[in-house]
């Protein structure tokens, strides 16, 4: 069953999604071209004209940029609600599946095209950059970097392991945005009226409490290491800093699936 | 008769505190079809969402063939709640083919030649489609299923009274003898022909279940005079 949910999911939002991710694919096309021809690049130091299209261009694509990530969110988001929520909760709820097989069918389906949405900015990103480099410095980033040797790096068992626990943190952190903003959702539908408002309050509220928090944690951090000096700084140390902090994005992002599984499965109240 | 619903001292109370049902006691046997009537605010809908497990009883349980509410009783039961509730961006053919999907016991050509029968589009977005058509649709996707219970809120309300006929001649045609049907309605005398008993209920309890043939011997009245002398206001 959480494979058929799972299809469905993808078969309900792939091409929006897609529509998302295209936009900003055409935006950095129409910048490969522009900026990787030299004599367009003497034209914007010359002309204001060309200058301020050029400008203009980066200010739209900072913001394509922006808007897909933002977008991809808010739209996963608001289907969690729309379906689970909302009228459709009736058929969502009354299919043959479990509480846990909707949470997790939707939040897989977000995962990836957050993952997708995230590689087509890093590529996109890239490739206006290495379109800069090569109309500015005829030569190529790709190139540069395809010719780092890794074994000069000399990194140790600990180094490696250090990257797998950023990999993780990186993945815990994806999942605890998904998680957070269903969190929200599902806290917003306890409240007696107005639960889309409430859910968005709860965010909000759930957002600022969060950054307290960090601000708290880095105060602390900032305070420990008044008298420590970089060589104090062992690799092991580091090594347990990096554990400890995936160990509480895992945590927080269990607990927060488990407290919007209750809600679903104990909690539910469709108008 | 072996029961097919248990509703045993089920007491539901909202936010609000007052309770929509209280300490209500039911059973339902297996090949009936019942009507569940009430005045607004008797806590129909509240009994129906519990048995489809979308609401948990604060206090008492209800079974559905002897098991509570959940991915094995859903299998088992077929409902129309009283609310569009398919997302209007689909067409009728991808709606019919996620209760294929999902449901073991759906039959889609039986779907596809309901909707023939009301000339309704399989490729039509239901975005496009009027309300009485959604309504239309969404009965052929819950009566193509071979469900054990069959719960209909409000089924016929929002249609015309030409389609209402076709409605319920659809719903004897398709209706499994061994199963059960729940139907909620204020439209009593369009449905009164069908029903084989009745469960009246008031201020979330139950104040009558008998069937239609008692009424008519024992009060000399349709189910549509007896309901209104019941609950005149």
């Amino acid at each position: 069953m959480l494979k058929k949910l799972f299809v469905h999911e993808w078969k309900d939002s792939w091409k929006l999604v897609t529509l998302f991710n295209v936009i900003l694919v055409v935006f950095t096309i129409i910048g490969i071209f522009a900026l990787s021809n030299g004599n367009w690049l003497e034209a914007v130091d010359k002309n204001a004209w060309y200058a301020s299209v050029y400008v203009s261009y980066f200010m739209l694509y900072y913001f394509a940029i922006l808007a897909l990530g933002f977008a991809t969110t808010i739209y996963f988001l608001m289907r969690f609600y729309k379906n689970l929520y909302t009228d459709q909760g009736y058929l969502m709820h009354t299919l043959p599946v479990t509480s846990h097989q909707l949470i997790l069918s939707k939040a897989f389906v977000m995962y990836i095209w957050q993952l997708i949405s995230g590689c087509v900015m890093i590529v996109s990103i890239l490739l206006l950059v290495n379109s800069l480099v090569l109309g500015t410095e005829n030569t190529s980033i790709f190139k540069e970097i395809s010719q780092l040797d890794f074994a000069d790096l000399d990194l140790t068992f600990l180094d490696v392991l250090c990257c797998f626990i950023v990999l993780l943190i990186l993945i815990g952190a994806q999942i605890f945005s998904i998680m957070f903003g269903y969190l929200a959702i599902s806290l917003g539908q306890l409240s007696k009226n107005h639960k889309l408002i409430s859910s968005i309050g709860i965010y909000v509220g759930m957002q600022a409490a969060l950054q307290m928090l960090f601000s708290i944690l880095q105060l602390g951090f900032n305070l420990a290491a008044i008298n420590m000096k970089v060589e104090d700084i062992s690799e092991g140390l580091v090594f347990a800093i990096l554990l400890l902090v995936a160990i509480v994005i895992f945590a927080a992002d269990a607990g927060m699936y488990m407290g919007s599984n209750h809600i679903m499965k104990n909690k539910l109240n469709l108008e | 008769m072996s029961s097919l619903v248990e509703c045993r001292n089920v007491t539901k109370c909202y936010v609000n505190g007052r309770p929509a049902v209280y300490n209500l006691n039911l059973t339902l046997e297996k090949g009936h079809i019942i009507g569940l009537l009430g005045p607004n605010g008797s806590g129909k809908t509240t009994l129906i969402k519990m048995m489809n497990g979308l609401l948990k009883p604060t206090n008492g349980e209800v079974l559905i063939n002897g098991i509570l509410p959940g991915p094995q009783t859903k299998a088992r039961i077929s409902y129309l709640p009283e609310r569009t509730y398919l997302e209007a961006q689909r067409t009728v053919k991808d709606i019919v083919e996620f209760f294929g999907d999902f449901y073991e016991d759906f039959r889609k050509d039986r779907a596809y030649a309901m909707l023939e029968a009301l000339h309704i589009e399989s490729g039509a977005r239901l975005k496009n489609l009027s309300k009485g058509t959604k309504e239309k649709v969404q009965l052929i996707l819950v009566m193509s299923r071979d469900a054990e219970l069959y719960i209909l809120d409000e089924p016929i309300a929002g249609v015309d009274p030409a389609a209402r006929d076709y409605i319920l001649r659809t719903i004897i045609a398709n209706f499994n003898p061994a199963a059960t049907l729940l139907i909620c309605t204020h439209l009593i005398s369009d449905i009164e022909s069908i029903l084989d008993e009745v469960v009246f209920i008031r201020d979330g309890q139950i104040t009558l279940k008998t069937t239609v043939e008692n009424i008519r011997e024992q009060q000399g009245k349709s189910v549509d005079q007896y309901f209104r002398e019941v609950f005149a206001c």
